[in-house]
Order: structure tokens, then C-alpha cells, then sequence
């Protein structure tokens, strides 16, 4: 094997291990974002909130956090503040330009559930 | 939430919102981005809410109405909106009217609403016509220029306000001397709009004039015990914008 060969070699290897390493971080970031859900879900308002300021550090699980976030803000309720964070998931969604979220919030808002600010925090 | 629908909607979701004015819920809000996001026949929807008991409902039909492509429509009810109504809270549609009217003005090919707003600068009711006149100016039609700087010297107080203010968001330099002497008006409050619409002018020469205008109304105020609002504050922002104006 020449000097050549074995340039491209390493080069070839060094690029597995960087793609190898990109996928396992994105999975590493995916497994975060679905805890996160988890724990949006939860009916402690504390915890929720949290999760929901902890979702942003995360723009490139784009898919999973806005189908994670309509789940949420249409089928879950809190102990206290529920119009918060809904206030707070609705926001979440504009950052994220999620255009699907417009049926299931107009759903939202016809089911009469509190959409308002509750708490003075 | 209704912010996030608003900013998210298409015309795609007219129908859906509409149902929701129909039940009554969020009228205003969703009015509001119906007009932003609605089809033109959904100025005939909107319109149907111009006599809703709820003064928010009221100024967000006015608002729609600007926004949505539909002028048969939309101007009718708008000159209504902006010429009704003298009580205090009445105020706040009449004049989101009168904006929407200056955003149908803007459009290309607008002859017939400036020509509608033309007839009401002759309307007895002063605040009507200086709403009217403000539209006009706000395009820069000479026709609402005249009227406002001619009712700079109104009797009512709240109409010179209007007015001045008025020639201040139209940066109406051919009105510089009218405003000059609107800074010894009798009412605080019109000075004020009169330091500001003279900084919106971007003439730097002004500014040791407007100085010495607040000056003299600090005095004025403390021996009428008037607290229409900060002058100085008023004059801080007329001094910048004139000063950007020099930067320029």
C-alpha cells in the first residue's frame, strides 16, 4: 500500500467514525426530546413547564417535537396553570413555523378548554 | 394562542374560524386574522359583526376590513364604522376605521374610496371629518392635508389633537408653521401631539424650539396643576427622530 492509499484510507475511516458519531448524537438528542415529551405531559405543572423551556435547546428534532407538542397541548391537562402552558406549547409551535398546528389549536379553542393566562408567575 | 393561530393561519383555515365567530367564541381575535388570511367574500362574514354589542369586536371588524381584498365591501362598512357613534368609547372603532380606510386608499386604483372620503371632510361632526381628512393625509392626499391643518384651530380640543397628530404621522412638512403655533395651544395634551408631530417633520432647526415649548409648559403646568403626560418624555422622542433625520 502506498502513502496515497493509505491517505484515503484513513480519510475514509475518519469520515465513518464522524458520520457514526453525528448519527449517534442525533439519536442521543432524540431520546432527550421524547423524555422531554414525556415529562411535558405530566401533569405537574412545574415539571411541564421545564420540559417545555428544555424543548427549544432541540430546533433539529423539528418533527418529533411538533408532533409531540400537538399531542400534548390537545389531549393533556395540568394541576394548575393549564392555560399557561398552553399559552406556553401554542408558543412553541409559532417558533417553529408549525403550520399543522392550526386545525387541532382552532380544536382546541372550540372544546372550550382555558386557553387564558391563569397564574400571575 | 389565538397570537400563535394568527400568525399561522392560511385562507385554507377561513371556514373553521368562521364556525368559531358563528358559536361566539373569540370574535374579535378571529376576525381579526380572518381578515388577514380570509378569502374576499368573507368581507360579507366580518361585516355582519359591525353592530356587535362589544366594542372589541367592533375595532376588530374595523381592523379586518383594512386587511381583507374586498373594497365593495369592506369600504361601505368602514365609512359607517367611522362615522357613528359620539360617545367616548365609540372613539377607538372610529378611528381603526379611518386607519383601514387609509390602507384601502394606499391600494392601487383606490379613486372611489378617496372620493368617498372626500365627501365626509364636508360632515358636521368635526371628529368625523378630521378621521376622514387623517386617511386622506395618510396617503398623502393634499384634499386631507388642507382640512387637517384647517382643523388644527378647532374649538374642541380633541380634534386639534387629532388633527395635529394627524399632520405628525403624514411628516407633513408644509405644515411646520401650523404646528409651531400648536406648541402655545391652551391644552397640554395638544402641545404634546404638537412636539411630536414637529420631530416626525426630521428638521434638526426645530429642536431649540421644542425645547424651549416644554420649558414654558412645565411652567403652565405647575400653575394649573394640569398632568396631561410628560412633555419631556414627548420631547426626548422628537428630538431623536429629528436628530436621525439629520443623520440621514
Amino acid at each position: 500500500m502506498n502513502g496515497w492509499t493509505s491517505r484515503v484510507g484513513l480519510l475514509t475511516v475518519a469520515g465513518a467514525v464522524a458520520l457514526l458519531a453525528g448519527l449517534a448524537h442525533g439519536q442521543d438528542d432524540a431520546s432527550k426530546v421524547r423524555a422531554l415529551i414525556r415529562d411535558l405531559k405530566d401533569p405537574d405543572f412545574d415539571k411541564a413547564y421545564g420540559a417545555a423551556e428544555q424543548l427549544r435547546k432541540y430546533p433539529q428534532q423539528r418533527a418529533l417535537i411538533v408532533a409531540g407538542l400537538i399531542d400534548t397541548i390537545t389531549t393533556r391537562d395540568w394541576n394548575r396553570c393549564a392555560g399557561d402552558m398552553r399559552q406556553t406549547i401554542a408558543g412553541a409551535l409559532e417558533e417553529l413555523k408549525a403550520k399543522e398546528a392550526v386545525v387541532p389549536l382552532l380544536d382546541l379553542v372550540k372544546s372550550g378548554k382555558s386557553i387564558e393566562h391563569e397564574c400571575a408567575e | 394562542m389565538l397570537a400563535t393561530i394568527n400568525a399561522l393561519a392560511d385562507f385554507s383555515h377561513s371556514k373553521a374560524m368562521a364556525d368559531l365567530v358563528t358559536a361566539g367564541k373569540w370574535k374579535g381575535e378571529l376576525l381579526a386574522t380572518l381578515g388577514k388570511v380570509g378569502p374576499p367574500r368573507y368581507a360579507n362574514f366580518i361585516g355582519r359583526y359591525k353592530d356587535d354589542p362589544d366594542l372589541s369586536v367592533r375595532q376588530a371588524v374595523a381592523a379586518a376590513l383594512g386587511l381583507i381584498d374586498n373594497e365593495t365591501i369592506a369600504v361601505p362598512v368602514l365609512i359607517q364604522l367611522l362615522s357613528r357613534g359620539d360617545k367616548k368609547e365609540d372613539f377607538a372603532v372610529r378611528w381603526e376605521a379611518g386607519s383601514s380606510l387609509a390602507k384601502v386608499a394606499g391600494r392601487k386604483g383606490s379613486e372611489g374610496v378617496r372620493r368617498r372620503l372626500t365627501d365626509l371632510l364636508q360632515e358636521r361632526n368635526p371628529m368625523t371629518a378630521v378621521l376622514a381628512a387623517r386617511a386622506l393625509g395618510a396617503v398623502g392626499d393634499a384634499r386631507g392635508l388642507t382640512k387637517l391643518r384647517e382643523l388644527t384651530s378647532h374649538g374642541d380640543a380633541a380634534v386639534r389633537q387629532e388633527a395635529v397628530l394627524a399632520l405628525g404621522e403624514a411628516a407633513d412638512t408644509g405644515s411646520r408653521e401650523i404646528l409651531v403655533r400648536r406648541l402655545k395651544d391652551d391644552s397640554l395634551t395638544v402641545r404634546g401631539c404638537a412636539v411630536y408631530a414637529l420631530g416626525r417633520l426630521g428638521d434638526p432647526s426645530l429642536i431649540p424650539i421644542l425645547s424651549k415649548a416644554v420649558e414654558e409648559s412645565a411652567g403652565y403646568e405647575e400653575k394649573y396643576g394640569l398632568q396631561a403626560f410628560d412633555l419631556r418624555e414627548t420631547l426626548q422622542e422628537a428630538i431623536a427622530a429629528a436628530q436621525k433625520s439629520r443623520a440621514r
